[in-house]
């Protein structure tokens, strides 16, 4: 039964995400209520977002949602790995907007040439209504094919050679970069997104990670960078503008509960998202830990054997039901499994501290006047004495309890013996 | 008025009759009758109840502690309440709740239960409720200390119980809403309503609770809180925060902010 559990540990090395996963654990609830806003959708954007703790899998059901849908050919799925990409704010926006094309398993618009072909051949009068996207512009003044993918790459804000861009400067009057501030980020996200919707007749999903970058826990103060304002901004311009532009489709961020509600002081921002929320589940159930352990081991090629079956629900049912607040912490329990949490309070010992008392007191003290010398005892006592324990300290030889009235109690000295013999 | 340590002081009153029968059964054993122990004994009253003796003699010390007998120089005899009670036939819920309301001790521990439910409402675990009374009110948490409170507590949440007050439901303790004001309670918001957010910071949390708590008790029942409580609410931990009011709960996991679980729209 050893082999089962090494395959466990070691299948488990890897904690992060090589590509959108195809299953999800426990989080069933969530899932058919983002499928409820998915067939909601008849006009513009819903924002929506995802809460967990760190560790709970809130990437994961990102990309696995994605993924889903994605799959089903019902959508063109994004997924922004940052939501808040670092430095300065144009390279930010320039960031967050080349990762709609490149980001984990995001298609550039050149993954779109064909559609775009078929679509212009067929929709030569929807080609007019659009002439104010730029792509498009482009696109239809690009003669051959090269040009074409060369305008889908220059959109999708790629690195270009120095040729190409010489020859984007020469034909289009392009600059090498066309997003310079908020408003160009708004501009060049609508008209991607206005593009792909209209070649694909799909839905666009976007999934936004990672939005507990916008703070910084400055001088014991939790509060939103400079630059994070103008992107959450920019953000919340973008959601209106693709609104305006009748672009169908949800908005989904994933948060930690906390980011969120940090968050949620920018009401502006957060108003677009607050009434469209998932919650992933926390704690997890012993249930959800069997059914993870029997996909991860499938997923490395394990197959488990008849059995093992009764081994595996034994070995989850011994597992702390107190390690189980998010899949890291149940990660890290089966990787190493631990006792049951411990708790974290430093128990005082009466015996020690009565003791304490007794030792030092010159007189026999009655229960009220070892009392008065210790907080500690005060604290744990605050009726009556301790009469087992007491009784267990003088069966041990350590203090006698005198006959008087009231009882009194006294330290049994130890004699080491005298210097001189 | 504010509670403090000591209304998580639980006393000794482990066997006192905390069910129908019993409660009827001792009754009925005094009428207007006055007896010494040793008379209970010899007519054979610990075996009608179905305890030993030494239970017995601790059974009714206990039911005197709570009012249900009185103790003149060893001789007991029914208290005035329970005679009321039995005479006029009247409801046994709004006896309990009477012997409830007049034992300052047992009332305040009472309240400090409703308090906590109703500002974390709906339930709580009886696992909560051990560890919090023993935390705060003797600043311990072993094995053996949150025994002797639940040998404690236990009596009182059945009594509490039969007051109509709380339900019982497997291991946990829930709230009965109802029309008539027992126990006298404010009215309190819950920690949702107060702030109308589902996603409350800690330190809004023990700024709230100051209204019903003294300040230096509040971090330990978070405490217990925090670390048990996790059917109706998500303690989510802590990754942006340092020194800001965060709880720590007894697994030294620090914990932030809260949120209601299902607490989803449309």
């Amino acid at each position: 039964m050893n082999i089962i559990i090494d395959r466990i540990t070691s299948s488990l090395d890897r904690a992060v995400l090589i590509k959108d996963p195809e299953y999800i654990i426990g989080e069933d609830e969530s899932k058919d209520q983002f499928k409820q806003w998915f067939n909601n959708i008849y006009q513009g954007m819903t924002g929506a977002v995802v809460l967990g703790q760190i560790g709970n899998g809130k990437t994961h059901f990102l990309r696995y949602i994605r993924k889903y849908y994605r799959d089903n050919d019902s959508v063109v799925g994004i997924y922004i790995p940052d939501m808040l990409a670092s430095g300065a704010l144009v390279d930010s926006l320039n960031n967050i907007y080349t990762s709609f094309f490149y980001g984990p398993q995001n298609y550039s618009l050149k993954y779109y040439y064909d559609k775009w072909e078929f679509f212009c051949e067929n929709n030569k009068d929807k080609i007019d209504e659009l002439s104010n996207n730029n792509i498009v512009r482009y696109l239809v003044r690009a003669n051959n094919k090269e040009e074409k993918e060369l305008v889908l790459d220059y959109f999708s804000n790629r690195e270009l050679f120095p040729d190409d861009i010489k020859f984007m400067r020469s034909r289009f009057s392009a600059k090498k970069r066309f997003i310079k501030n908020e408003n160009d980020f708004c501009k060049a996200c609508g008209d991607a997104l206005e593009f792909l919707q209209c070649i694909t007749g799909k839905k666009i999903l976007i999934f936004i990670d990672e939005v507990d970058k916008a703070y910084s826990a400055d001088s014991n103060k939790v509060c939103i960078t400079k630059v994070s304002y103008k992107i959450l901004s920019a953000y919340r311009s973008l959601f209106d503008h693709i609104n305006s532009r009748n672009i169908k489709g949800i908005i989904c961020v994933g948060a930690t509960i906390e980011a969120w509600s940090v968050l949620s002081w920018q009401t502006a921002f957060e108003r677009r998202f607050k009434d469209h929320k998932i919650q992933l589940k926390s704690p997890k159930s012993k249930e959800d830990v069997y059914k993870f352990i029997n996909e991860r081991l499938e997923e490395v090629g394990y197959e488990v054997k008849r059995e093992e079956h009764n081994f595996l629900k034994e070995y989850v049912s011994k597992l702390s039901e107190e390690n189980m607040k998010s899949w890291a912490d149940i990660i890290s329990e089966l990787k190493m499994p631990t006792e049951e949490k411990v708790i974290n309070v430093k128990v005082n010992d009466p015996k020690e501290e009565i003791l304490d008392v007794l030792i030092n007191s010159i007189l026999p003290l009655s229960w009220e006047q070892i009392v008065d010398r210790s907080d500690i005892l005060k604290d744990m006592y605050p009726k009556s004495q301790p009469t087992r324990i007491l009784k267990a300290l003088v069966k041990e030889g350590k203090i006698n309890i005198n006959n008087t009235t009231p009882l009194t109690y006294e330290a049994i000295e130890v004699n080491e013996g005298d210097v001189n013999e | 008025m504010k509670y403090s340590k000591e209304n998580f002081i639980i006393p000794n009153i482990a066997n006192v009759p905390c069910t129908k029968e019993r409660i009827i059964k001792i009754i009925k054993f005094f009428e207007n009758n006055t007896y010494d122990i040793k008379t209970m004994l010899y007519n054979n009253y610990d075996e009608a109840l179905g305890v030993t003796a030494e239970t017995f003699r601790k059974t009714i010390n206990h039911s005197n502690l709570i009012g249900i007998v009185e103790n003149n120089n060893g001789i007991y005899r029914l208290s005035k309440i329970s005679k009321d009670f039995y005479y006029s036939n009247d409801r046994i819920d709004k006896y309990v709740l009477t012997l409830i309301e007049n034992n300052v001790e047992l009332s305040y521990i009472c309240k400090v239960i409703l308090t906590i439910l109703n500002i974390f409402p709906n339930t709580i675990r009886y696992k909560t409720l051990y560890s919090m009374f023993s935390l705060v009110g003797k600043n311990r948490l072993d094995k053996s200390s949150i025994e002797t409170v639940g040998r404690n507590l236990r009596p009182i949440l059945s009594l509490l119980s039969m007051a109509g007050v709380i339900k019982k439901e497997h291991s946990n303790v829930v709230i009965i809403k109802s029309e008539d004001n027992k126990l006298k309670m404010p009215n309190i918001q819950s920690i949702s309503n107060y702030y109308m957010k589902d996603i409350i910071e800690t330190k809004d949390i023990s700024k709230y609770m100051e209204n019903y708590f003294e300040k230096n008790i509040i971090k330990n029942i978070l405490k217990c809180l925090a670390t048990y409580e996790t059917s109706n609410y998500i303690w989510a931990k802590s990754s942006l925060y340092k020194n800001n009011g965060e709880i720590e709960n007894l697994y030294g996991e620090f914990i932030m902010t809260v949120m209601r679980k299902g607490s989803r729209q449309r």
